[in-house]
């Protein structure tokens, strides 16, 4: 019997993938299997396991198009109101998916950071690319923004770069009309370099794009990256973010995700700890205040080599109906001894509308390793309120208080105050 | 003038059975006057604390509480708070990832505004605590702490002394402060209180036992047992229960 997959308009109406000039021919045929990929398996559905919890019919009838917006005049004032205060960290914009040079401070770059737009990193080094983009999995929106992703921005860090200049990559949508856009980043750190990134994601206008990024992260021996992401698209909009990370030996990567933005958010992050003592911290906080707000985190490392370490920490606060997914997968190879492993999410309810679902999935097939896992979800400590109160604490302000605090665990890993602030600032 | 009229409250337990506790309390506290109330187990000595701080957990079936000559009952805890109660907590409450100093800060400053002052900058309210810390024998590394988090049973009730030096509220009560405390906790306890003490502050003091009242002197004791404030006397009432018990107040009434 023939299956009949869901399709969704928009896709229906993007009738060719967008090539872009000459790309090279291996990038073309893989374009052309993701495509068909879309094509053959539809959109992904609450039977999959991947998906139980996500619904994607709110996509089905959207009539997204392929981003045209190219101007950039006026944008230079929103650009210095999101700039991060009292920092030196150098800017780097994309607007609508395609990296603009022209309004970063490239000039600020110092020799040992090499930056340019996806499209030149191709045309200068495809195999380079070639090699990155192995590591992407095969789900339905990583082969979207595959099919369809024409630029985004290329950054390497030259091996023993000690990097003191943050590294702000805004990307803003413009667009008035409700568009797809599929930006493809790539990160490559060098060997025994440092780095901190904050990816932050901002929009001029309250429409309903959905904004679909994958970003690949390489770090080689001994290079450690802090990324922090700040996720604060409008309100009407879909943000689904894919990362791939490559972690070669001894080489640490921190995230730290805070997510207030969009009606719909989802990151899968795909860890592979593939060299000895790589480790890997991913955390993230969330406020959803929105009616049907839904954030997701899909989280999987995989140890693949011994004494590596690794660290899920996810906590969020929920309003009205909104609803949070998180799935935390850890998988440890039979060869990864001496693994350390952590993974919690923790969940406060403001109203008994809300609701939060969490998940691990826990597979082990080494011997030697230490893995732990825990999930809360609850309210509001009254007695904790009360006490607040009975110091002539307003009750308002003592949820915020109380609020914060719980926050706190995540917050605190940003140790750069400026950083800390932008952050902070979405709350 | 604090002033508790016939008071009755009761609570509902988790399988929703209401059980009475306070039975028709009256106490009348001037301002200057240092009150204790002792009792055994269960008497409801912490509800009356708690019930003036404005806990929601329990159910006031009748009487009245007036303070200044206004009705405290229908107030909050935050507006209770503003007009001066402060209540020392038996148990006081470990908040993660709020920071001491913050809190407390924002504790004087809510305050402040109540009495239109300026709000303390962080410099100012700085060394404000710094002084405090010192009289109730804190470490200033417990600033940067979460608010009780982690303290030992000891530097909790050192905590809450410390809010009552900085808030300077003008009732006080103390809910078995002293429970639980060294000899040296207890005399910094009664050096701190003692401090305090002035024609317009009224403290109440909820103990077991007669050793903290060794420390501060008060001008009234009352016995509370079952609900009811059964007897009260000056200091030396304190001194009898110490040597005979609660017992023989309980049959002085029946008989």
């Amino acid at each position: 019997m023939m299956t009949i997959h869901a399709r969704p308009l928009w896709l229906r109406d993007i009738t060719e993938i967008n090539v872009n000039a000459a790309i090279p021919d291996w990038l073309l045929k893989s374009k052309l299997r993701s495509w068909d990929y879309l094509i053959k398996s539809g959109m992904p559905t609450r039977k999959q396991e991947r998906f139980k919890y996500t619904d994607f019919s709110f996509l089905m009838n959207k009539q997204y198009s392929l981003s045209q917006q190219k101007d950039l005049t006026k944008l230079s004032d929103f650009i210095s109101k999101c700039r991060i205060k009292h920092s030196n960290a150098i800017c780097l914009v994309i607007v609508n998916g395609v990296f603009q040079p022209a309004l970063s401070d490239v000039a600020q770059l110092p020799d040992a950071i090499k930056v340019m737009t996806l499209a030149d990193a191709l045309a200068q080094d495809p195999e380079l690319l070639q090699q990155q983009f192995v590591n992407a999995a095969p789900t339905y929106f990583a082969e979207l923004n595959h099919a369809l992703f024409i630029d985004g921005l290329f950054l390497q860090v030259a091996d023993l770069y000690q990097s003191e200049q943050p590294i702000h990559v805004l990307s803003i949508i413009t667009e008035q009309n409700d568009c797809l856009i599929s930006p493809r980043h790539v990160f490559m750190i060098g060997k025994h370099a440092n780095v901190t990134i904050l990816e932050d994601y901002e929009a001029l206008h309250a429409n309903s794009y959905l904004h679909n990024v994958v970003t690949h992260w390489e770090l080689q021996e001994g290079a450690v990256a802090q990324c922090y992401k700040r996720q604060h698209e409008n309100t009407q909009a879909s943000h689904y973010a894919h990362s791939f990370l490559d972690l070669r030996e001894s080489s640490q990567f921190e995230l730290v995700n805070m997510t207030t933005g969009g009606i719909f958010s989802r990151d899968d992050v795909l860890a592979r700890l593939r060299g000895v003592s790589a480790s890997c911290s991913l955390s993230g906080f969330y406020t959803l205040k929105q009616a049907s707000q839904y954030v997701d985190h899909h989280i999987e490392i995989i140890h693949q080599a011994k004494n590596t370490n690794s660290e899920m920490m996810y906590k969020g606060i929920l309003d009205h109906s909104s609803r949070a997914v998180f799935n935390g997968r850890l998988h440890v190879d039979q060869d990864a001894q001496r693994v350390n492993a952590y993974q919690a999410n923790h969940h406060l309810l403001l109203s008994s509308e809300a609701e939060a679902y969490s998940k691990p999935e826990l597979e082990i097939y080494a011997d030697d390793v230490k893995c732990k896992h825990g999930a809360t979800t609850g309210q509001l400590d009254e007695n904790a309120l009360f006490y607040l109160q009975s110091r002539g604490i307003e009750k308002k302000q003592a949820k915020e208080i109380l609020m914060q605090g719980f926050a706190e665990e995540i917050l605190k890993r940003i140790s750069n105050p400026s950083l800390l602030a932008h952050m902070q600032e979405i709350l | 003038m604090l002033s508790i009229k016939n008071l009755h409250v009761s609570i509902q337990d988790e399988k929703l059975i209401t059980k009475s506790i306070l039975r028709g309390v009256n106490l009348d506290i001037k301002p200057g006057e240092v009150h204790a109330i002792m009792g055994p187990n269960g008497s409801g000595k912490s509800t009356l604390a708690n019930v003036l701080a404005g806990r929601e957990d329990y159910q006031i079936n009748e009487g009245a509480v007036s303070f200044d000559h206004e009705d405290l009952l229908s107030l909050s805890p935050e507006e209770r708070a503003a007009k001066g109660l402060f209540l020392a907590f038996q148990y006081p409450t470990e908040i993660p990832g709020v920071n001491n100093m913050y809190f407390l800060r924002t504790a004087l400053n809510a305050l402040r505004k109540q009495k239109n002052l300026p709000p303390l900058d962080a410099a100012d309210f700085l060394s404000l605590a710094k002084a405090k810390m010192k009289e109730v024998g804190l470490d200033e590394t417990f600033l940067s702490r979460g608010v009780n988090e982690g303290f030992s049973g000891g530097e909790k009730k050192r905590n809450e002394v410390l809010q009552m030096m900085i808030l300077e509220p003008s009732f006080i009560i103390l809910d078995e402060t002293d429970s639980g405390l060294d000899i040296d906790s207890l005399q910094m306890v009664g050096r701190c209180v003692n401090s305090l003490r002035g024609a317009n502050r009224r403290i109440l003091i909820v103990t077991h036992y007669q050793r903290l009242l060794d420390y501060i002197q008060p001008d009234v004791v009352h016995v509370m047992a079952n609900g009811k404030i059964l007897k009260s006397g000056d200091k030396n009432l304190a001194h009898e229960l110490e040597v005979k018990g609660y017992g023989w107040i309980e049959s002085e009434i029946t008989s």
